[in-house]
């Protein structure tokens, strides 16, 4: 069918004005706006429909394939009037529906006068049985979402609805909040409906699901396995709640509890981002999307009003493709409404089409465009935006292959000033989920430990640059002993780490192998800092994303001391931000806890590996081997200002494990440990390291093995205290 | 009539050992037996060791008695026994006068409750998938389903064909087995079996349920040795608009049913499992033992 059968083809563009018309499909502009816009949403994380971090601290993999994701630079833009009767078509609709959920799973008129058979409603499995007949929610449908077109007939029509865990609500917010970095100027000046109110109005529709009149609300994601995570934990990020996944969440007595440092606390109202059938495993016809973990036991508190879930568990029923075209006629049998918005049906239509940037001009294209309401009993609300989802070509409009995201401009209103609603937020600094702890831990560990690989294998690499005689110095025995450190900081601890006749590497290879050893720390930790966002600082987020570039290079070649200098400055900067600009409270005490234990071990393993166990005065090798376990504990320079000698063996243990003036000693690192255990009242904690101070009087020899296994103690005591890491629930079934 | 009544006492014991223990569980069971037309529960108790912490109990959408309960506490063992006591009466004759076609007809047409009653149970679900198999099941069906044949000697003849056509074997397949493994190696249990037959009424229009319960244990002297005893059984349930609902068993050739004690029902397996529980703990091996004991008292 060429275009001619279906008249002259509209283009959305052809009603800007001149004005947008220019500011919007300015060639030059647009090319700089896309690098731009690619870089800020890397940043945040979102480059990656599923981001593809690979290893956990648990070694467990991710799974999800990954494809990149991009925000067209040109919004897709909507007039005050067209948006106007849209939300209102779209609000009439969402109560539609919420009236279709309540009959469904209440009075079943529907099923009784034959407008919605029986049979076809039983064979739906998001028709959820426990939910008939339950003590009613308040409401069915706190948040929905509904995908629409505009055919080239200039009418809209619905493609699909979201009613079950709506999603994109974080993807829409995230961005805005870039486009509105790369395009300030104008959407302040053309008018450009903002979106501030809306994550005010979602707080406020979440807490008028509840009968508590402040409930405690959690957003329940899948992880960061799940595909939406960053829709989810940006738009946590947005809320003030807790983002928090199955294993934080527990049922008894028909309550759900959130596990924090503090023990359980009771959550009012969980913000569910997953679907019906992953939410509880012992629900019969459970399934489980991949990252999906479910909270045992849910629906039965769910059921007896003991929890409040929003939206209520059932309400997917509506997406069902093989009921949806019944909602119309159910709409006209319970409430006498006709729906406004028409179903897409049939054939693949004609599409009105809207500019697209292609990275190197504007074409016109076909867009979905999706938008957001929510509902508080009283009033639903549209987000005066939302997100369009660009069409390829052949594409039906209910599934995107494209991945490219627009936003969405509604443009020419006067929206009357946004007051932010006194709404209790909630305290990070005091209410600190156990997994969100835990990740802190991890991510701390991780980064003290590619910090110490680095600076260990920057101090050798630039020595042998300095001087390449350094390898076959005395025989090759300070390559042997600076392997044998190299090794040790890697953690390499195996039967003959120390023995000569095994340190038989080469330089290159011991640089490959340390390379690979720093690029799995850093996955580590930006896997375990991406759970934990909410508790970084946007700044860094940006640290984190540079690591995360320079692990990406690592992975390709073997550092070079360029890497290492970089790589130990966004260290620095991580490790500065951790210090000055993260709240101090349990969270950051535990994270910190991480630090001092890992930076301890590190120290004890140079010093294990590094010293010689017959020292000598005069050996040329021993001051230059103990110069790189200076280099490496970043305390040489401490060293020089103290003793202006040449390395000696007693002055640099000191230095490096029992002068707790100097902040990278084992010393310091235990002091710091011993102070979080006191603040934290942890009764262990603060035995072990008084122990572990007065083994700081031992010989060395008897020094060393025992503050380690003091400290490996302290990590295992402290996991168990504070962590005790949940496991993945086990569904099993009897005749 | 009391002559006509047998009273059965049931017991129902599955045990799980797990390797090492679980820190968490929580399980669903639906072992509390309904009351129903034909049966009335004297008496009826879950026993659950060790002592759970918590514990619950409701009905569901079809009038089934669940029962669920939380085990917060390290264990390396659960024991979930259901005693009941049960007074079954004989079957009713059955009135053999409307054709089946016209019984089609009028479940297109229910309205009100028996919609809600009776509608369900035409469903496509994840064990009776007539969508994915129904042209199968159909063949099957229509052998017996003959135009104009009266309902109750079609499903007979049904009944008897799948048990003749159908051989029972344990080691054929498990609890998460579809039926096209069914149809494709002509072997079940008679979990599959009551899929079966509930899929072939479904798939020509009919309304079937999956009933999961029990058979007598002991026949009576010179009766046939049953099959199933020494589990759980399951079989189908037919609606007619004359007689309601007759419950038939395919795996034992029994139309209708006459020494069966009725737990619960529901669309398919999946609607009434027995025991369903989730652990939480290490992913070890463990053993489930299931043992039931029907004696008639």
């Amino acid at each position: 069918m060429s275009a001619l059968d279906i008249g002259p083809a509209f283009d959305e563009s052809t009603t800007w004005d001149a004005g947008l018309r220019t500011a919007l499909l300015d060639g030059g502009q647009l090319a700089s706006w896309q690098a731009q816009v690619d870089r800020l949403l890397v940043a945040e994380g979102a480059g990656h429909l599923v981001h593809d971090l690979p290893v956990r601290a648990d070694g467990r993999a991710a799974t999800v394939a990954s494809r990149p994701w991009r925000l067209d630079p040109i919004p897709v833009v909507i007039d005050t009037e067209t948006f106007q009767w849209l939300s209102s078509a779209v609000i009439e609709r969402m109560e539609a529906l919420e009236e279709v959920l309540r009959d469904l799973y209440g009075a079943r008129q529907l099923v009784r006068d034959g407008v919605v058979p029986a049979d076809v409603l039983h064979s739906s499995d998001r028709y959820r049985l426990a939910a008939v007949g339950s003590t009613h929610p308040a409401r069915w449908l706190t948040t929905y979402a509904v995908d629409v077109v505009r055919c080239a007939d200039g009418v809209w029509r619905v493609v699909q609805d979201f009613a079950d865990a709506p999603p994109g609500i974080g993807y829409a917010l995230l961005d805005r909040s870039v486009m509105s970095r790369t395009s300030a100027e104008l959407l302040a000046t053309a008018g450009i409906a903002s979106l501030a109110r809306f994550p005010g109005q979602l707080r406020r529709a979440l807490a008028a699901s509840s009968t508590e009149s402040s409930p405690r609300t959690v957003l329940f994601s899948g992880g960061i396995d799940h595909p939406s995570y960053i829709d989810h934990s940006y738009l946590a990020v947005q809320l003030g709640v807790h983002l928090v996944e199955g294993a934080d969440l527990v049922v008894r007595q028909r309550r759900v509890w959130l596990r924090t440092l503090d023990g359980l606390e009771p959550i009012d109202v969980v913000y569910r981002r997953l679907e019906d059938p992953d939410i509880d495993p012992l629900e019969a016809g459970a399934i489980r999307t991949p990252g999906a973990v479910g909270i045992p036991g849910l629906l039965l508190a769910a059921r007896s009003g003991g929890i409040t879930l929003a939206n209520a568990h059932g309400a997917g029923v509506v997406e069902d493709t093989s009921l949806a075209p019944l909602w119309p006629a159910a709409a006209r049998h319970l409430a006498g409404i006709e729906l406004r918005l028409p179903q897409l049906d049939g054939d693949r239509p004609h599409l009105a089409t809207t500019p697209l940037y292609d990275g190197s001009q504007t074409r016109p294209g076909e867009v979905v465009l999706r938008m957001f309401a929510v509902h508080d009993g009283r009033t639903g609300s549209v987000m005066p935006g939302g997100s369009g989802r660009v069409l390829a070509p052949g594409d039906s409009p209910s599934l995107p292959t494209a991945c490219v995201a627009k936003d969405v401009w509604v443009i020419g209103t006067t929206l009357t000033p946004f007051i932010a609603a006194a709404l209790p937020q909630v305290d990070f600094a005091r209410s600190v989920p156990t997994r969100a702890a835990d990740a802190l831990y991890w991510m701390n560990r991780a980064g003290e430990r590619a910090e110490a690989m680095a600076r260990t294998i920057g101090a050798i690499s630039s020595r042998m640059e300095q001087d390449p005689g350094l390898v076959s110095l005395d025989g090759g025995q300070w390559w042997i002993r600076t392997q044998a450190i190299a090794r040790g900081v890697r953690r390499m601890r195996s039967p003959g780490h120390d023995d000569p006749a095994e340190l038989t590497g080469d330089p290159p290879g011991e640089l490959a192998q340390t390379t690979d050893a720093i690029a799995l720390e850093i996955g580590i930790l930006l896997t375990e800092a991406t759970t934990v966002r909410e508790y970084l600082s946007v700044t860094a987020g940006r640290v984190l994303e540079r690591l995360s570039n320079t692990r990406a290079a690592l992975q390709r070649r073997a550092a070079a001391v360029d890497d290492l200098d970089s790589l130990l400055a966004d260290f620095a900067a991580l490790a500065g931000l951790w210090n000055e600009s993260t709240v101090r409270g349990p969270a950051w005490r535990l994270g910190d806890a991480g630090r001092r234990i890992e930076r301890t071990l590190v120290v004890l393993d140079l010093v294990e590996f590094g010293f010689s166990t017959r020292p000598d005065r005069d050996d040329p090798v021993d001051a230059a081997v103990l110069e790189v376990i200076l280099a490496a504990n970043d305390s040489l320079v401490a060293y020089r200002r103290r003793h202006r000698s040449d390395v000696e063996p007693d002055a640099a243990f000191a230095l490096l494990v029992r002068d707790s003036t100097n902040p990278r000693s084992v010393a310091a690192s235990i002091e710091r440990f011993g102070q979080h255990a006191a603040d934290a009242e942890w009764s262990e904690g603060i035995a072990i390291a008084a122990a572990a101070r007065d083994a700081l009087s031992l010989p060395r020899g008897e020094l060393v093995p025992s503050v380690r296994g003091l400290i490996v103690d302290a990590a295992t005591k402290l996991n168990a205290r504070w962590f005790a890491a949940p496991v993945s629930p086990i569904v099993v079934v009897g005749r | 009539m009391n002559t006509n009544v047998r009273r059965y006492r049931v017991v129902h014991r599955t045990t799980y050992r797990y390797a090492s223990p679980m820190t968490d569980g929580y399980t669903v069971a639906h072992l509390l037996p309904r009351d129903t037309l034909r049966q009335r529960v004297a008496e009826s108790v879950v026993d659950v060791t060790p002592e759970p912490t918590e514990r619950d109990e409701h009905v569901d959408v079809f009038g089934n008695r669940v029962t669920q309960f939380g085990m917060h506490h390290p264990h390396d063992e659960l024991v979930v026994e259901a005693v009941s006591i049960v007074d079954v009466d004989d079957p009713m004759p059955i009135d053999t006068g409307e054709s089946w076609n016209d019984v089609v007809a009028r479940v297109d047409a229910l309205r009100g409750d028996d919609a809600l009653e009776i509608g369900p149970f035409r469903a496509r679900t994840r064990f009776v998938d007539i969508d994915l198999v129904g042209a199968d099941l159909a063949a099957i069906a229509y052998k017996s389903f003959t135009p104009g044949r009266t309902i109750a000697e079609a499903a007979r003849d049904l009944c008897h064909r799948i048990f003749a056509e159908f051989t029972y074997d344990s080691t054929a397949t498990d609890v998460s087995s579809p039926l096209a493994d069914v149809l494709a190696s002509r072997r079940g249990v008679c979990q599959d079996f009551a899929h079966l037959a509930a899929g072939c009424l479904r798939s020509i229009g009919l309304a079937a349920r999956y009933v999961s319960g029990y058979i007598e244990t002991t026949p009576p002297t010179g009766g046939d040795r049953v099959v199933g005893a020494d589990a759980s059984h399951a079989w189908c349930s037919i609606w007619t608009p004359s007689a309601g609902w007759i419950d038939f068993d395919p795996t034992n050739d029994h139309f209708p049913t006459r020494r069966h004690v009725t737990v619960a029902w529901g669309r398919d397996y999946a609607d009434v499992t027995p025991v369903r529980g989730v652990v939480i703990g290490p992913s070890r091996a463990q053993t489930l033992d299931v043992a039931v004991d029907v004696m008639l008292v």
